[in-house]
């Protein structure tokens, strides 16, 4: 054949051949990783052994014990042939433990423990015990390889749990064949209920870690065959977990950073509970920075919504009472609210309402100035007054007046 | 370089071939006034076939010796009767006129008074005869002169005007071009009543003889497109054009492309419609299908029940077709690339029932679109060549049964076959056949580069496939033309059909000489 045809070809050919398929990997061969429990080892035996073995090896303050629950593909085909094997319960999951010091090398040491390597682009958990999130750095220390892996997503959320972390991805639930993506699926119902966080998702973190601020980041508790989630974790400005809210806390902070998606509110009226469906909230600052030594913030929440129940029997269609009953639930927000703030900003003195934030965007000269003066230093936030004031709308009170006459009482 | 290449090949072939051509013409000689050794001639020149019809005969008081001369099966054996030998015979006996002793003036008699035939001609070249005694024509010849009249006694059995097989349509005309050109001619004068309406007759195949029409609209086409197309087509030098084919093969801009660089078609109202926009059409005797030049991958991608429908209908289903025309090239190389390199792209709950159903397919998912696209090439290649009930079994066995078979013996998995089912679907969507099979050829391309580099590669191959697109000519005109160059009136009948008040002007890339269509707008 013709040189100068033959040539040109072979150059293209052997370029595309040379270079190309480096990471080709079939779909069935990778371990995809759903979720990973970042804890603390309980013993230091693995510790041990390790030193034995190569005595010079670097030393790091605060070793990880990493679960990954990894998918068995086979076991969510209903009465499928595939993965027969040992797989006797037909689970679809498989939930790898191991130590070591970084997570990297754990990552790695699970390739010579199973056939299927890591694949962390469908990660969608990740969940770090208390413990970790305390130790000093242990946090950022914890996120680092999930955030640098090119190969792991921003879009995967992040949790912490109250007691070990592994426990948490080990549940078994009824509903969905996965632990990993129960979790998950619980997470995305931050409409329905105000006492969970808003998710927060590894990209958050990241800024997060690298904000001068508090933050909080939702807590997650185990029990036999589910989790739950709701409540928060609460971490100071140098990244380090200083404790936890509760149910009713984290609502009073969803009031206060303006994070409603939908939820509910109780308040007594008459002595009888009648019970709200938050269809949605609106929330804005007012600063009052002329004291220097004692800001004023205002948070004015405005929210509205349905009647979803009540007990009280009362004219729901005339306006005064709806007035009283708005009045009753604006109350019920601002004591949750002050509960709240009584945690954050008196006990803790975490800004994690964000107010120093609001201050950077209003005001960025004075910002510049006392930068170092808010959380630390002359602790400005701690002396700083935070009022609160609600309003309710009440839209709709639903299909029916009255479910019964006063008479039957 | 490939095109030197090829050229250099070309050049070396082509003297043995003119030889050859140069024997096979007629000697180019004089008839003799003899009719016995014209007859004599004739015979010998064709070598004396069993459908070679001599009919000797005697006329007038003086016995002038004259003789008819056709082929049977070509001619309108009642119209030889009824028009020519009846009249010749009937009418000078019984109408006693008296037959010149000359024989030209008995020729020029028979011309101009007996026979009662519209076409007409005399010839003294013998080898003007026969080519038209080949094609149909009755020769009359009169002993003692050395002209011959040609009476046009074509008439052979053709196919009925039917139903386009290959392009069916839901709403539209239901007649489709036949074999014989003069039924085609007469299809496109029923549309095309105006009288700048021209086929320059042209004959190709230097043995075949075939006649062709170049087809246009004198004041609507460009006239370097008609010269550009007439100078090509006079530039064959074959022996024999069976089918249009040959044409488009002989006067394409590039030969290498996998592209069609012109349109074929058997309807009618197609080449009416193109016609109009100022295109040319070539007309081939012997085949229904029509050449339409210059064509881009627009007009490809459109079918005439675009216009025949509503504007929405129309813009919806081409949408629907673009669409499509994707999933022909790019379904299998997206699978390939998206299972073997970006499992990540895949939503979760399908990357882990895609793995699931993967599991223990021995094949990487290239092996696996490669087995079952070459699978389903196989049968669309041997349903075409089955007749029609047993070509409906094949498809039948085909999809059904060696897909599921395939699946449950676990040689691939059930998106693939999914995988295939939408491209072969989408490939059939297409309405131009030629363009179809071209997206079929690129797909495979898109496959390896998929195999290689992943998403990264279907890109690449896409552009590459753009670079070409965008280099690709029809007749010198851009075969992407109103994309790139980028023309933004053309676009109102592109990618969406605007409403047909909107559509004022002719294709802008054609430099048509009449560019308005509508003029209604304008009087204001």
């Amino acid at each position: 054949m013709n040189r100068r045809f033959v040539l040109p070809c072979l150059i293209a050919l052997l370029s595309a051949l040379v270079t190309g398929c480096w990471d080709q990997v079939q779909i069935e061969e990778r371990g995809f990783v759903l979720g990973v429990a970042i804890d603390v080892p309980r013993t230091n035996e693995a510790e041990k052994r390790a030193t034995k073995e190569s005595p010079g090896k670097p030393k790091v303050k605060e070793r990880f014990l990493v679960t990954h629950q990894l998918v068995i593909p086979g076991g969510l085909i209903a009465g499928s042939q595939a993965g027969d094997g040992q797989n006797t319960a037909n689970e679809a999951f498989l939930n790898l433990t191991s130590e070591g010091d970084s997570l990297f090398e754990v990552s790695r040491e699970l390739a010579t423990r199973t056939s299927r390597a890591p694949f962390y682009q469908h990660l969608k958990i990740i969940v770090i015990s208390e413990d970790v999130a305390r130790s000093e750095n242990g946090f950022a220390n914890a996120m680092d390889f999930l955030l640098r892996d090119p190969d792991s997503r921003r879009g995967s959320k992040v949790l912490i749990s109250k007691g070990p972390a592994k426990s948490i991805i080990e549940v078994t639930p009824k509903t969905e064949k996965l632990p990993a993506l129960y979790i998950n699926q619980i997470g995305e119902h931050i409409d329905r209920n105000a006492r969970m966080l808003h998710q927060v998702r590894v990209g958050d973190v990241h800024e997060e870690l690298l904000s001068p601020f508090g933050f909080v980041i939702p807590r997650v508790r185990a029990e036999k065959n589910e989790i739950k989630m709701a409540g928060s974790a609460v971490f100071s400005n140098n990244n380090q977990l200083v404790g936890f809210l509760g149910e009713e806390e984290t609502e009073g902070l969803n009031f206060l950073t303006g994070n409603i998606s939908g939820g509910l509110l109780k308040a007594k009226v008459k002595n009888d509970l009648v019970v709200m469906n938050i269809q949605g909230t609106k929330h804005t600052i007012k600063q009052d920075l002329r004291d220097k030594q004692r800001f004023v913030f205002t948070i004015h929440i405005e929210c509205e919504g349905i009647l979803a129940e009540a007990y009280s029997l009362m004219d729901f269609l005339s306006k005064e009472e709806t007035k009283k009953l708005e009045r009753a639930f604006a109350k019920e927000i601002e004591r949750m609210c002050q509960d709240t703030l009584q945690k954050v900003h008196k006990e803790m003195k975490v800004d994690v309402i964000k107010l120093g934030s609001n201050i950077r965007q209003k005001n960025y000269p004075l910002w510049k100035k006392i930068q170092h003066d808010w959380e630390d230093g002359q602790r400005l936030y701690e002396k700083s007054e935070i009022r609160v004031k609600a309003k309710v709308y009440l839209r709709n009170i639903g299909s029916i007046n009255r479910s019964e006459l006063d008479e039957g009482r | 370089m490939m095109r030197k290449f090829f050229a250099h090949r070309n050049k070396k072939k082509t003297s043995p071939l003119m030889q050859r051509m140069q024997q096979s013409q007629i000697p180019d000689q004089e008839l003799s006034s003899s009719v016995k050794e014209n007859l004599e001639l004739f015979r010998t020149l064709l070598g004396n076939p069993n459908d070679l019809l001599i009919r000797s005969f005697l006329i007038g008081n003086s016995n002038h010796l004259c003789a008819v001369i056709a082929i049977d099966g070509l001619v309108d054996s009642a119209m030889l009767h009824t028009q020519v030998l009846g009249r010749i015979q009937l009418m000078l006996s019984i109408a006693e006129k008296t037959v010149p002793v000359e024989p030209d003036e008995i020729l020029s008699l028979l011309f101009d008074e007996v026979l009662s035939v519209v076409e007409i001609k005399k010839e003294t070249s013998l080898a003007a005869a026969v080519d038209c005694i080949l094609s149909g024509d009755t020769a009359l010849i009169v002993d003692g002169t050395s002209q011959i009249i040609l009476i046009d006694s074509k008439g052979w059995k053709s196919r009925a005007i039917e139903e386009p097989v290959s392009e069916g349509l839901v709403r539209g005309p239901r007649d489709g071009f036949t074999e014989n050109l003069r039924d085609n001619t007469v299809l496109i004068r029923r549309r095309v009543k105006d009288p700048n309406l021209r086929f320059e007759s042209m004959v190709v195949g230097k043995r075949s003889k075939t006649e062709l029409l170049v087809a246009y609209i004198e004041n609507i086409a460009d006239p370097d497109l008609v010269k550009e197309v007439q100078r090509r087509i006079a530039t064959i030098d074959v022996d024999e054009v069976e089918e249009s084919g040959f044409i488009e093969q002989w006067i394409e801009d590039d030969f290498l492309s996998p592209f069609p660089q012109s349109n074929n078609t058997e309807r009618p109202d197609k080449v009416s419609a193109a016609l109009f926009q100022g295109r040319v059409a070539i007309l081939l005797d012997g085949t229904p299908m029509v050449l339409i030049l210059p064509v881009t991958l627009g007009l490809l991608m459109h079918s005439p029940e675009d216009y025949y429908e509503r504007w929405i209908v129309g813009t919806l289903t081409r949408l629907l077709r673009y669409l499509a025309a994707f999933f022909a090239v790019f379904s299998p190389s997206l699978y390939i690339a998206l299972v073997t390199f970006h499992p990540g792209l895949i939503p979760s709950d399908l990357a882990f029932s895609i793995a699931a159903t993967r599991d223990g397919v021995p094949f990487p998912a290239f092996v696996e679109s490669i087995m079952m696209i070459t699978t389903m090439e196989l049968l669309q290649e041997a349903g075409l060549r089955l007749p029609k009930p047993i070509g409906q079994t094949v498809g039948i066995v085909g999809g059904l049964v060696i897909g599921d078979a395939a699946v449950s013996a676990g040689l691939v998995s059930p998106v693939m076959v999914i995988v295939v089912a939408l491209t072969a679907i989408s490939s059939f969507a297409i309405p131009a056949y030629h363009l179809a099979i071209a997206f079929r050829m690129i797909r495979f391309f898109a496959m390896f580069a998929a195999a290689i580099f992943g998403v990264y590669g279907v890109v690449l191959s896409l552009i590459a496939i753009l670079i070409h697109l965008s280099n690709l000519t029809s007749i010198g005109h851009p075969y992407l033309a109103p994309f790139a160059p980028h023309m933004s009136k053309d676009w109102k009948d592109l990618i969406l059909r605007a409403p047909v008040t909107f559509l004022k002007d002719r294709p802008e890339m054609l430099h048509a000489e009449d560019e308005i269509r509508m003029r209604t707008g304008d009087s204001k």
